[in-house]
């Protein structure tokens, strides 16, 4: 069982889009890339994916709702 | 017999050779001697993602002590060039963090093209973090030797993926953590 969980806004965004493709710089809700390239092991070639973006507020949110859970569940 | 001094200068024909740093070497020796070109960037911000070609907030790597040797790469979007032809050993030192997720790979890929266009994956290592108490760190260092043959059309760039969300190290203070080298060991 882990010590402690600092749920990121990267967890928050995938827990409401598991699909979600992104990037998150530094922890920063103003620092996500919403458009990405990426390297596809399968086909072996470059990928660029847009996800749909996520408002602020839902994402601070379900962050919230998450480390709240966590917390409670590992207190 | 007694060692006995030699003139070098004299009585002798042709070229003396200077093994450090000479100048006007015939043979047998490499004029200079060891690299002429080494340079460094990093990672400045960390990264969280499960799959991403890394295309920005990377920055030379330089103050403190840190310098580059010669020519410096050039670098755009994430693609990096080569200032001259020549063979280059690539190092993709990948430092990983992750807030105790599980995650069974952890991969860091040097990409290279021969054309400015379509990439492969010449080199690739893993990683893997699988224990759950509290936040670990691993890294998944990766070394390529590539022959540059035409700087215009001969590029690198760097991927990495995970199977759960993990974090490429961003620099802290002064400390740097995911890094780039570049290194010419010769002539193509």
């Amino acid at each position: 069982m882990a010590d402690y969980k600092a749920i990121r806004i990267i967890h928050a965004i995938m827990a409401i889009n598991p699909n979600a493709k992104v990037n998150v710089w530094d922890n920063d809700i103003d620092r996500i890339d919403w458009t990405i390239e990426y390297w596809d092991k399968t086909e072996k070639k470059d990928k660029t994916v847009t996800t749909t973006e996520i408002s602020k507020s839902d994402i601070l949110a379900k962050q919230k709702e998450l480390q709240d859970q966590w917390d409670k569940d590992n207190a | 017999m007694p060692f006995t001094t030699i003139d070098m200068t004299k009585g002798i024909t042709g070229v003396t050779p200077v093994a450090n740093g000479g100048t006007a070497l015939s043979s047998g020796f490499v004029n200079g001697g060891g690299l002429t070109m080494s340079d460094q960037w990093y990672l400045s911000s960390s990264l969280d993602t499960t799959s991403s070609n890394i295309t920005s907030n990377l920055s030379q790597n330089t103050g403190n002590g840190r310098g580059t040797l010669g020519s410096a790469m050039t670098e755009s979007s994430g693609v990096f060039t080569f200032p001259s032809t020549g063979y280059y050993l690539i190092i993709f030192n990948a430092c990983i963090e992750s807030s105790s997720d599980d995650s069974r790979y952890i991969s860091a890929t040097i990409n290279f093209t021969t054309d400015n266009a379509s990439y492969t994956a010449v080199q690739r290592n893993s990683s893997s973090i699988t224990n759950q108490s509290d936040a670990r760190d691993t890294n998944a260092p990766v070394f390529a030797i590539i022959d540059v043959t035409d700087t215009a059309n001969v590029k690198v760039k760097f991927s990495f993926s995970a199977e759960t969300t993990v974090s490429l190290a961003g620099a802290s203070g002064t400390e740097r953590k995911t890094t780039f080298s570049f290194l010419r060991l010769g002539d193509t």
